[in-house]
């Protein structure tokens, strides 16, 4: 009888058993083998939880990562973490956004240091997190006269729209201003106005630094989408004409000539008759994709962008670029680089992303210079025999790298990782496209200087 | 014991990575007495008894049987022994009686009668000279002194290929001399392994598997095909990303580029578990099938993916059965069963091996990886299916 009594409490200690794994011997929780079978009577008696009913459905997510200090990733705890550690320079790796678990945030635009999101929310609209030197995410003070030039959560930015029916469609940021469309066709722009591209005239002696000017851009017709460059706003409306304002010392407004000008005017050349859909820049290279599939570019062509059309160093008129990649549907111009995606026809099997220009172009340590577009193989983009629906849907591009996103909600990034911002978990550069690791799929990718914003969906 | 050369080398190049691997294959394992047709069955042309000493010189190789679910690799390997050694004793006893017979029948003498007992190296003289004993003892047959010939520990089985005890599939053993293919087959690369996994929804138990303790139950009714689908693929597209990291190769070279481009690369030697594909093949709840093609993996591994999958589903799963459908070239086809583990199919299953090496481990083992059909379940297969099954 004792020693049954000793076996039985002998069982109940959970012993260590010494085992071999990959010829490591290590200790691990030794789970006796079980001598009878289970009583299935223990399975009826546990509670069923339920963590989500049959009528839930995917929610929205947002995810951030690369330079941190700025406060442009919008999360507090990672600039003033608890328990005494260390506060984070960046993050190399995605990062789940508390904002975005309590607000509906439509779209996202990543700036020089700063996040500009736009909210469904019948009060505030415009959230922004980040620098706010020149009040590119509105006037902020936590007192009267004592701006504050670094914001580290989103907060709401106050902006001239009081009916709560209208709902901010797009958002664009560029190196200190940001500007916005919102559904009824009105474009506004905020922050800096040193060369004009907040659309109103140039100030002398004007204080950036807590200014609450919102200014609505005169354009005649609604606006459906805009895009910022580096000083530069180029506004696209219903029709497909583009507005341009700013600075245009590379002929990057599209005028025919290289002054800078706060008006916004609509820029010519081949896009006359054309039907812009798109108009993509992150610095003074412009591209920009019509409804029928042609790519335009004007602006810097310092690195070959437009040797296809020029010679000149500078485009200062919209010109159609002969790519003869087919019809193209997504544009994307870095500082030095280009890409594009043509359209995916299911027999023919496109949906290809072509690349030139210069830099870490994505096509290996060999390719660093191409003035014509470059196929990138369609395997480094999702799409191999284990998963051969996978399709890239849209190119994106920062200051300083390349981003993909695909229809199975892949993000695939590289170039150069500027504090973590290709989001790999490292701070490498990448010559090549690897897979962003996020938990969700990607719909909508923000990519800025040195971070990266991506709007998810989750998967059940 | 005398030896002739059974073996040659062969180098195997993988071009993308630029390593030299070398496999030694025993090549002439057709013992004499045995004609082997095209068909692969062997078929006697002698008439004399067969010796054992003759089969045991010649039985070195691969072998592939199918170990069933539940059973141990260790007690399949004991199984095995225990089987070749009493059907060489069979065949010894078999030739002793026909000799003996033969004799008797020609009313015989007892000086034409041969040692009874084989001359290989691993046994053991006659510990009794019948020459030698008195009369009464003289008639006896020593073997019933000495007991047999071959002891189950004198065959030796080596393990080339580990499966779990939940798991049933191809098991790869060496035997004999067979057990040095071990070195030959790790430096011929990680090879993939495809896995039909078979998961309970709503229930989480102590050991990862259905039969264990409960310890958990959840709902399911949420769970659909599509959204299973979606965050298998979503699994699948974030273990493909891993690939790069352990092909040992700079990621920043131009080496690396040209193998990630042309596809799913194939990991080196020793790195984590990397799964390339995971498809539902059966969605019956509570019920649900996936494949998965992997590499390095472990039984632990696939329980912690289903375990892992019920929790990215909002529900708890636990495995109910886990079959490995191949191991590289190896398919179910060539899997003996333990009921045929018998001295006969042990020998032509060494010589299938021997064929399914030679095709699919000396040929440089392709650098990118393609997914293979399982039997069954999958979409149906056109014509050439029997290539893209051999396709690696």
């Amino acid at each position: 009888m004792m020693n049954s009594a000793r076996s039985c409490l002998l069982s109940l200690v959970s012993r260590k058993q010494l085992t071999r794994s990959r010829g490591v011997k290590h200790w691990i929780d030794g789970k006796p083998r079980r001598k009878h079978p289970v009583n299935p009577e223990i399975e009826d008696r546990l509670p069923v939880n339920k963590y989500i009913s049959e009528g839930t459905r995917p929610d929205n997510r947002v995810y951030t990562w690369g330079y941190a200090e700025l406060g442009a990733l919008g999360n507090r705890n990672l600039l003033r973490p608890k328990n005494g550690k260390k506060p984070y320079t960046y993050l190399h790796r995605p990062m789940r956004l508390w904002f975005a678990e309590l607000n509906k945030v439509t779209d996202v635009a990543c700036g020089y240091g700063f996040t500009v999101m736009a909210v469904n929310r019948p009060d505030y609209k415009l959230f922004g997190c980040g620098l706010n030197t020149s009040s590119q995410i509105g006037q902020q003070e936590a007192r009267a006269g004592h701006p504050l030039e670094r914001v580290t959560s989103p907060v709401p930015i106050t902006i001239p729209v009081d009916d709560p029916s209208i709902k901010v469609t797009a958002v664009a940021c560029g190196r200190s201003h940001t500007s916005f469309v919102t559904s009824d066709g009105a474009a506004y722009t905020l922050g800096n106005n040193a060369y004009g591209q907040c659309g109103r005239q140039v100030l002398e002696r004007e204080d950036y630094s807590s200014n609450a000017t919102v200014h609505r851009v005169p354009v005649d017709r609604p606006v459906r989408t805009v895009t910022c460059g580096q000083d530069h706003t180029m506004f696209v409306t219903e029709c497909g004409r583009v507005y341009c304002c700013g600075w245009g010392a590379d002929g990057q407004l599209g005028s025919g000539a290289f002054d800078s000008r706060w008006q916004a005017l609509p820029a010519g050349g081949d896009l006359e008759g054309e039907r812009v859909v798109k108009v993509a820049c992150s610095a003074d290279c412009v591209l920009a994709v019509s409804e029928s599939g042609d790519v335009f570019g004007w602006g810097n062509s310092e690195y070959a962008q437009f040797a296809s059309v020029t010679e000149e160093q500078q485009l200062n008129v919209p010109r159609r670029l002969p790519l003869g990649v087919g019809k193209v549907t997504d544009v994307a111009s870095a500082g030095t680089m280009c890409a594009v995606l043509n359209a995916y026809i299911v027999f023919a099997d496109r949906g290809e992303v072509y690349v030139w220009g210069y830099g870490m172009l994505g096509k290996g340590p060999e390719l660093d210079v191409s003035k014509e577009p470059s196929l990138i193989p369609p395997t480094l983009l999702g799409r191999n025999d284990f998963s051969p629906d996978n399709t890239p849907v849209s190119v994106v591009s920062g200051l300083y790298h390349l981003s993909v996103t695909t229809s199975g909600g892949d993000l695939f990034t590289w170039g150069h990782n500027r504090h973590g911002a290709l989001g790999l978990g490292h701070t490498e550069d990448r010559l090549f496209p690897l897979r962003v690791s996020i938990p969700a799929r990607v719909t909508k990718v923000a990519c800025g200087v040195d971070h990266m914003a991506a709007l998810c969906r989750e998967y059940i | 014991m005398e030896r002739r050369s059974t073996s040659s080398t062969l180098h195997l190049m993988d071009g993308a990575n630029d390593r030299r691997r070398r496999i030694v294959l025993p090549l002439q394992l057709v013992p004499t007495g045995y004609s082997v047709d095209s068909a692969g069955m062997s078929s006697t042309v002698a008439v004399a008894p067969r010796r054992a000493a003759d089969i045991w010189r010649r039985l070195h190789g691969l072998v592939c049987v199918f170990k069933p679910a539940g059973c141990t690799v260790n007690h399949c390997m004991r199984v095995l022994r225990h089987r070749l050694a009493a059907d060489l004793n069979a065949v010894e006893e078999a030739r002793y009686a026909a000799v003996v017979d033969g004799r008797t029948a020609a009313a015989g003498d007892s000086a034409s009668l041969e040692p009874p007992l084989v001359d290989s190296a691993s046994l053991e003289p006659p510990l009794v000279d019948s020459a030698s004993l008195e009369p009464p003892l003289a008639g006896l047959n020593p073997r019933l002194l000495t007991g047999p010939a071959l002891q189950p520990v004198d065959v030796r089985v080596a393990r080339l290929a580990s499966l779990g005890r939940h798991m049933s599939g191809p098991l790869l053993l060496g035997v004999n001399s067979g057990a040095r293919l071990a070195a030959a087959l790790r430096d011929a690369g990680p090879q993939v392994r495809v896995h039909q996994v078979t998961a309970r929804l709503g229930l989480a138990t102590d050991t990862l598997l259905a039969a264990g303790r409960p310890t958990e139950r959840a709902a399911y009714g949420h769970v659909t095909r599509g959204r299973l689908e979606a965050v298998l693929s979503g699994l699948q597209a974030a273990h493909q990303r891993l690939m790069f990291e352990h092909t040992g190769l700079p990621v920043n070279s131009q080496a690396a580029y040209e193998l990630a481009s042309r596809g799913p690369a194939r990991p080196e030697r020793g790195a984590p578990p990397v799964i390339y594909g995971l498809r539902c093949q059966q969605f019956a709840p509570p019920f649900v099938t996936i494949e998965v093609h992997s590499c390095n993996e472990s039984s632990q591994y696939l329980l912690t993916l289903v375990a892992d999958l019920g929790r990215q589903l909002r529900t708890a799963a636990v495995t109910v059965r886990s079959r490995c459908l191949r191991h590289g070239p190896f398919h179910l086809e060539h899997a003996l069963l333990m009921k045929h583990w018998q001295l006969e199919h042990v020998q032509r299953n060494m010589r299938q091996c021997l064929v399914t090496a030679a095709r699919g481990l000396t040929a440089p083992l392709s650098a990118t990886l393609q997914p293979v059909q399982g039997p069954g379940g999958g979409p149906q297969e056109a014509a050439g299916s029997r290539a893209a099954r051999h396709r690696e």
